[in-house]
């Protein structure tokens, strides 16, 4: 077995054990984390390996969130869907779409420009969310109630901070192992060669404009995942999710972790929202400590966590994370 | 190619066809109709801004003509991508060093490989485990001699490499005609010929066909088929290396400067 395999099954091992070790309250919390650390493994696919940065990538994860509400509003009546499965696809379907259309737009930019572009399209959202108050409930937001695992429908509090978790893990491990296998794939490749020389990649025969596209639709589907599987352990979606501040949180959490490194998101969201969570309970002020130590983070770590890692250990990095970059 | 080998060096796979770019007052590129045949290795030379690097870019579609048509194989291409040229066969190298500067040297070959493989939108195999990827992109070290380097980061090797390299991820292509802008600009002239040789080699054993911009006179009448003479636009002056050399206006332009 290579080393990555090693502290990739360990880590998987304490995953699952842990929700028999921790608090119900930290099994909860580390739920959401998990759906945050789908999410910005999405956008690193855009961020760190196509090197387009985007300020307004929550309006995937407000997306997915809201699509699950909607699907379970009352006023359906019988059409209201509780199957998580079922759910998840339409999610899928839906933020493919948005995903393509808004997309097709982005891409036409890079740089800067990409950035505000999103930026412009998640400020738009979140004001829709706000405005269109008969459909979303304005700044309330809407009830999200339980959904019914592989049909099985679970007790609140055993849901919220026991079974949910693992469906989460599952799908967080299905969606890690996907990526892995796109950033080995010759497409991740090609990604990478459009990250370090868009001229050339053209030159060379990459439709560049299309990956583009493409890495934008699969972060989009991969953020709507991560705030579908939010939605409910959050029980109530409102605009917030969407914001811009929040669309800044994913860009932190690969800085953090260490965009160009495989597992940096997954750490940068880890460690992103636990310190959050922390700080948020002895303070309100939680932005301004929290935004201290991501300021340390990057001062002292500027190739993100693993980045540093990756240095620190180079037998490793060779195997594991320098491969991914 | 199914070319009777006896036209084989006539067969024209590249025409312009009154190709004009003015950048305001200067007449870049002037009504301009070249030809390039099968199998040859075509020189460019003039002096500075006489237009040759605006050619290149016209004919590779970096650049958009104002006016006049790019025929390749008797399609008219002026308008295409240069993604969609490079698949066509149709690829170029820059003047100044263009790679991928963050990958190693393997990867960037494999960039191309994959490319030329038709492998760029498969997401689920692995690119390391790929047989054919693999050995063609170390062939193509090999080939240009930059095997030892295979995992060097594009960056850190010496010029003459990286522009060798440059060439070679075109080559990886496959291509029928390539455009070399300036293949040995800044290169120390020890490196220079072995740079060219390396080409020339290259070019030789596949099926190529070879537009070269240069500047030393001595790599363009050793290694060039034909050579074509251009000042301000246009056309001086083309025919085979010796006879170029020795025309008036040549001497005049072109070598008077140098």
């Amino acid at each position: 077995m290579k080393p990555y395999q090693i502290v990739a099954l360990i880590g998987l091992v304490i995953a699952c054990l842990l929700p028999f070790i921790i608090s119900k309250y930290y099994t909860f919390i580390l739920a959401v984390t998990f759906c945050f650390a789908i999410y910005a493994l999405g956008y690193n696919i855009l961020f760190g390996r196509t090197g387009l940065l985007s300020f307004g990538h929550a309006l995937y994860l407000g997306l997915g969130a809201y699509t699950v509400a909607f699907l379970m509003r009352p006023s359906l009546g019988a059409y209201r869907i509780f199957s998580m499965e079922l759910i998840l696809l339409i999610v899928i379907a839906v933020s493919l779409l948005v995903g393509l259309m808004l997309g097709a737009i982005c891409v036409r930019y890079t740089r800067i420009f990409f950035g505000l572009i999103n930026l412009g399209f998640v400020s738009l959202w979140y004001s829709l969310l706000y405005k269109l108050r008969d459909y979303t409930g304005g700044s309330d937001g809407l009830p999200v109630y339980m959904p019914t695992l592989f049909g099985i429908e679970f007790g609140y509090e055993t849901f919220r901070t026991f079974v949910f978790y693992y469906y989460v893990l599952g799908i967080f491990l299905l969606a890690a192992f996907i990526m892995w296998r796109i950033y080995e794939s010759p497409f991740g490749l090609a990604l990478k060669a459009i990250r370090e020389n868009g001229v050339r990649a053209e030159f060379i025969g990459i439709p560049i404009g299309r990956y583009r596209l493409a890495a934008y639709v699969i972060s989009a589907i991969y953020g709507a995942i991560g705030g579908a599987l939010w939605a409910p352990l959050s029980g109530q979606v409102s605009p917030d999710i969407s914001s811009w501040l929040s669309s800044g949180d994913v860009v932190f959490m690969n800085i953090l972790g260490g965009m160009h490194t495989f597992a940096g998101p997954i750490v940068g969201a880890f460690v992103f929202y636990n310190l959050k969570v922390q700080v948020m309970h002895f303070t309100t002020y939680w932005s301004i400590i929290l935004g201290g130590i991501v300021i340390f983070f990057v001062i002292i770590f500027p190739g993100g966590i693993m980045g540093w890692v990756s240095r620190a250990i180079p037998k490793i990095r060779k195997r594991f994370y320098a491969q991914k970059d | 190619m199914g070319i009777k080998s006896d036209t084989k060096n006539q067969k024209t796979i590249l025409r312009t066809e009154g190709l004009r770019k003015y950048f305001g007052e200067v007449h870049a590129v002037d009504n301009l109709d070249l030809r390039v045949n099968h199998g040859e290795i075509l020189s460019i030379i003039g002096p500075n801004g006489s237009g040759k690097t605006t050619l290149l870019n016209l004919i590779s579609n970096m650049v958009e003509p104002d006016e006049g048509k790019v025929f390749f194989y008797g399609k008219d291409v002026t308008k295409w991508a240069p993604s969609k040229l490079a698949r066509m066969g149709l690829v170029r190298s820059f003047q100044i060093v263009n790679l991928f500067d963050g990958m190693s040297v393997l990867d960037n070959m494999k960039a191309s490989v994959i490319s030329k493989l038709g492998k760029t939108n498969k997401p689920f195999i692995k690119v390391d485990k790929d047989k054919e990827v693999m050995e063609r992109s170390q062939q193509l070290l090999e080939l240009f001699k930059l095997s030892d380097k295979a995992d060097s980061t594009a960056r850190d090797i010496p010029h003459g490499d990286r522009k060798v390299l440059d060439v070679a991820l075109c080559f990886a292509l496959d291509p029928k005609l390539i455009l070399l802008d300036e293949p040995t600009s800044g290169v120390g002239t020890s490196e220079k010929t072995q740079v060219i040789q390396r080409i020339e080699e290259a070019v030789r054993k596949g099926d190529v066909t070879a537009v070269i911009v240069e500047h030393d006179m001595d790599v363009v009448f050793s290694y060039s088929d034909k050579v074509v003479a251009m000042h301000r636009g246009k056309i001086l002056a083309e025919g085979k290396p010796k006879d170029v050399k020795k025309n008036e206006e040549v001497i005049k332009v072109i070598m008077g400067e140098l």
